[in-house]
């Protein structure tokens, strides 16, 4: 090789950097626009009427009889929630993390299960079981002289923390399993050499030190729970438990519509969630621990002894109540012709199931835009996650960080509200791409950490041998890269087609006629049939449970990070 | 005197591995007792069975003629109720605690008077050099200063008792050796019974006063370090401690404490003197010798007693001796020796080996 042509290659490899520089800040650019200019919108709609500064929307929402009670039904339900999520959560991933109960690894599966199903049709399926004289559980109670007064209302606000707490859980249990395992065991012995008990150990140490993953993913629960449409919807609305989320979507919705109105009130469940996070960052301070793992000793788990069943009992029993309870109901329910409360042969048909996939126009429709939507934003997302993690920059690494958890922060239903707001005057607004965007930009966070984790653990000399041996960028990156990144865009790709599915809060604002997605049916089916909506379910449970199986069956064989 | 600390018959096992085999030891107090060993071969297990974070199958753990683990009576002291100090190999440092807070950790636990526990915190990290970085967040010190937190933290409360898990692995050599310094220093002022568990022989022969060599969860040999250098019971010691020539033979003439060992090739065959170990009955014997027990004389002699022919492979020069490996008609043997004389590689010489020294097993 001469020495000019060694000078060319060097060129070529240097505009082959800012190539690749340039594509990822156009890129990250490109999604920055797209978080902010929805927000800006929706701001917009807050404060002005026709153009001009206006504080009506507020001075509205003040004059609301139920505006106290809104905010603190929102409040005492999200609080929570985050608190039942995370004693259920937590505990969950203690014991399988750490202690010797039987069967952990079945269990463990379970423990995610209920996440997947999504907390409305978790809702729905408990709504079944205790509707004053119809529900399954109910009657059956009733029937052998259990006093009515004592059955849980299913509508109150007690319920609904109860029921979200059950379906958020798994994600306390995700961050708290993660942490627990990357925790080296030697903390907790030296803290019992020293003189503290089981319960000084758990509480000084076990919880102390992963204290920080423990009060990210509570916030987390916290903020999805103030934006949250699912529980307050299928429960609280039938009760009159109005939170702001609900709200919001009314003010939309009714006539006569007041957007003003609707965007103050989303400014302040943002002012809540943004009070969560600044309470979680005070109590959160500079710490974060890295932790210092041992080269020596595995983890020992610890020994329940006796208490092994009764752990073994309790774990059995959310699985219960998340899962197995849940989904029976559902099934039952869907093989009735109609439903009395209880299931009985003579009214046994499988004439629900044909109607909502053949015959039924919606649900057939939504169906298909449901796989449409979600297949073709999780590709678009496991493309930008793909061109957005190849920087290895301090900077860019700094920014996308960022830039992928502004959306966390945005409750749900108000994220669904702003993006209404950005392409309300443009032709998208009538499409499903509007119900695309959606989904990327609100889930973009997930496709993002777990094809970054992936990547961080490739090392960079792989492609700068590609790079030296005179593969241009776009060469080092389909042949060498892209193949290694594999299992993470696979995952990646899985994980958020399976949450695009079940996601409802944002979707709710965002369909048109022609339009509609499997919850928003759903949400068209729950007061006119239970039996077809039960239907609905199942099939959609059936698919997310399909999906879930090959993520596991993948995952598994390509042991890939966590995204959470 | 009773013994300090008593192990009776300790045996532990993992599915189909047994971790430690019937296992007994004492020590006497103030003393530092190291188990020493490859890894896997028992010794962590012993230790974690002591402190209690592991439950033995069966034995007598006894501290004072207090007995703190008896399988037979259903005795089993919780780990956190022996009052006993411990540093680990990963340092475990608490990460959400400032160095102060660590190593308050253990008074705080005891319901130490609060009035004084400041004293004492500043007392223990002035033991352990580290004066004045009480403030300072735990995980921000080097490895080397987290080592010493750890080790104050495990003084600081007094104990009857003192662990050390392999404490010294995770430093590099020349941090490791002060750290050596430092810990037999503190371990002798303050005058504390301690266990040291380690898979580094120069680290165990520097501190132990006593020690205990363990191989595939069974004691080898329980001995101080000169007899354990030099009067091994067993080959897996000779092999273990230091280095080490083994040449397979015949013994052909036994005595109560000498023999005579025939080392053998196609060619020829020469007769070695040495010791002969008790265990050995088999006619088959392997000669063991280090490679200071050696004399090497230049050029061809006569043939003399307990002597081999070779050749010098490697010559090495290291300024207070001079270490060689040569090659014979039986084995490569490596030779240290602290004449002045300057070899070449080619060289023949003749080595001999001190039939006081070397050993039959």
């Amino acid at each position: 090789m001469t020495l000019s042509n060694q000078s060319t290659h060097i060129n070529n490899i240097i505009r082959n950097i800012s190539i690749e520089k340039s594509l990822f800040w156009v890129t990250a650019a490109l999604m920055l626009v797209a978080i902010l200019y929805p927000a800006s919108m929706a701001i917009r709609a807050a404060f002005f009427e026709n153009d001009i500064f206006t504080l009506a929307g507020f001075e509205r929402i003040l004059q609301l009889d139920t505006i106290v009670s809104d905010i603190w039904n929102t409040l005492i339900f999200s609080a929570g929630s985050m608190f039942g999520a995370t004693v259920i959560g937590v505990s969950l991933a203690w014991v399988n993390a750490r202690t010797d109960v039987p069967g952990v690894k079945a269990i463990e599966v379970f423990c995610v299960i209920p996440f997947f199903l999504s907390a409305f049709v978790g809702a729905i399926a408990w709504r079944l079981l205790f509707v004053p004289n119809a529900g399954m559980i109910s009657m059956f109670l009733t029937k052998y002289g259990f006093p009515e007064f004592l059955l849980p209302d299913i509508y109150s606000l007690g319920s609904m923390v109860f029921i979200q707490s059950v379906f958020y859980s798994p994600f306390m249990y995700l961050y708290a399993v993660a942490s627990f395992r990357q925790m080296d065991p030697t903390l907790e012995e030296i803290a019992r050499i020293h003189g503290a008990g089981n319960w000084n150990t758990l509480r000084k140490i076990t919880l102390s030190v992963n204290g920080p993953a423990l009060l990210s993913g509570m916030i987390l629960v916290f903020v999805m729970s103030v934006g949250t449409l699912e529980v307050p919807m299928a429960l609280g609305s039938a009760g009159g438990n109005y939170v702001l989320s609900t709200r919001i979507w009314a003010l939309m919705n009714n006539m006569p519509q007041d957007v003003t109105a609707a965007s103050a009130l989303g400014m302040i469940a943002i002012f809540i969630a943004a009070i969560g996070i600044i309470i979680q960052r005070r109590l959160l301070g500079n710490r974060k621990f890295t932790t210092v793992t041992g080269k020596g000793y595995k983890s020992k788990k610890i020994s329940l002894g006796r208490w092994k069943w009764v752990v073994f009992t309790l774990a059995i029993t959310y699985i219960i109540f998340a899962v197995i309870m849940p989904i029976v109901t559902l099934i039952l329910v869907a093989l009735q012709k109609f439903w009395t409360g209880s299931f009985s042969m003579q009214f046994f048909t499988w004439a629900n199931f044909t109607t909502v996939l053949f015959e039924y126009d919606v649900t057939a429709r939504a169906i298909k835009n449901s796989l449409f939507a979600c297949s073709v934003a999780a590709t678009i997302s496991v493309i930008f996650a793909l061109i957005l993690s190849q920087i290895r920059s301090r900077n860019a690494e700094a920014f996308m960080g960022m830039l992928v958890l502004l959306p966390i922060v945005i409750p749900g239903a108000v994220f669904g509200m702003m993006v209404l707001f950005a392409f309300v005057k443009t032709p998208i607004y009538n499409t499903i791409f509007i119900i695309i965007f959606a989904y990327v930009i609100a889930y973009f966070y997930l496709a993002y950490r777990t094809i970054y984790s992936v990547r961080l653990s490739i090392h960079p000399e792989l492609e700068q041998s590609a790079r030296i041996h005179g593969a241009s960028w776009f060469q080092s990156t389909r042949r060498i890269l892209t193949p290694l990144l594999k299992p993470g865009i696979v995952s990646a790709w899985l994980m958020s087609f399976i949450l695009f599915i079940r996601e409802f809060s944002s979707v709710m604002f965002l369909y048109r006629h022609g339009t509609e997605v499997m919850p928003v049916v759903f949400f068209m089916l729950m007061e006119r049939h239970s039996a077809r909506l039960a239907a609905f379910m199942v099939i959609q449970t059936a698919i997310l449970l399909l999906i879930m199986i090959i993520y596991q069956r993948f995952t598994s064989k390509n042991a890939t990070g966590a995204a959470f | 005197m009773s013994a300090f600390l008593k192990v009776e018959n300790l045996s532990k096992r993992y599915g189909n591995h047994q971790a430690i085999d019937n296992v007994s030891f004492e020590i006497e107090e103030k003393n530092l007792f190291v188990l020493l060993g490859p890894s896997g071969c028992g010794k962590t297990t012993t230790l974690r069975c002591i402190g209690g974070l592991e439950k033995p199958d069966t034995g007598i753990i006894s501290i004072k003629n207090e007995t703190i683990s008896n399988n037979e009576d259903q005795i089993f002291v919780a780990a956190e109720k022996r009052g006993m100090g411990m540093v680990a190999q990963s340092y475990a440092i608490w990460p959400h605690m400032s160095v102060f807070e660590n190593i308050a950790f253990p008074l705080r636990m005891s319901k130490f008077d609060k009035n004084l526990l400041a004293n004492r915190v500043e007392e223990a990290l002035d033991m352990v050099q580290l004066k004045g970085l009480g403030t300072r967040n735990a995980t921000d010190l080097s490895g080397g200063q987290q080592q010493r937190v750890a080790l104050a933290r495990a003084i600081v409360g007094r104990p009857k008792l003192l662990l050390f898990d392999e404490p010294l692995s995770n430093l590099d050599a020349k941090l490791r050796e002060q750290m050596r310094y430092l810990l037999k220093e503190i371990q002798t002022e303050i005058g504390i019974t301690a266990v040291y568990v380690t898979h580094d022989q120069s680290e165990a022969m520097g501190l132990g006063d006593e020690l205990i060599v363990m191989n595939n969860g069974k004691i080898e040999q329980s001995d101080q370090a000169r007899s354990l250098y030099n009067n091994p019971k067993t080959k897996f010691v000779g092999e273990f401690i230091g280095t080490a020539n083994m040449i397979e033979g015949h013994i052909i003439q036994r005595e109560s404490n000498s023999c005579k060992i025939t080392l053998k090739n196609k060619k020829s065959e020469q007769i070695i003197k040495a010791r002969l170990s008790r265990h050995t009955e088999s006619e088959q014997g392997v000669l063991l010798f280090r490679p200071e027990w050696i004399s090497i004389q230049k050029g061809i002699k006569d043939k003399q007693e307990n002597s081999i022919d070779g050749v010098v492979r490697t010559y090495q020069y290291l300024g207070d001796r001079s270490e060689l490996i040569i090659e014979t008609e039986f084995a490569d043997i490596k030779a240290s020796v602290t004449d002045d004389e300057e070899y070449i590689v080619g060289d023949k010489v003749v080595i001999k080996i001190n039939e006081n020294k070397a050993i039959v097993f």
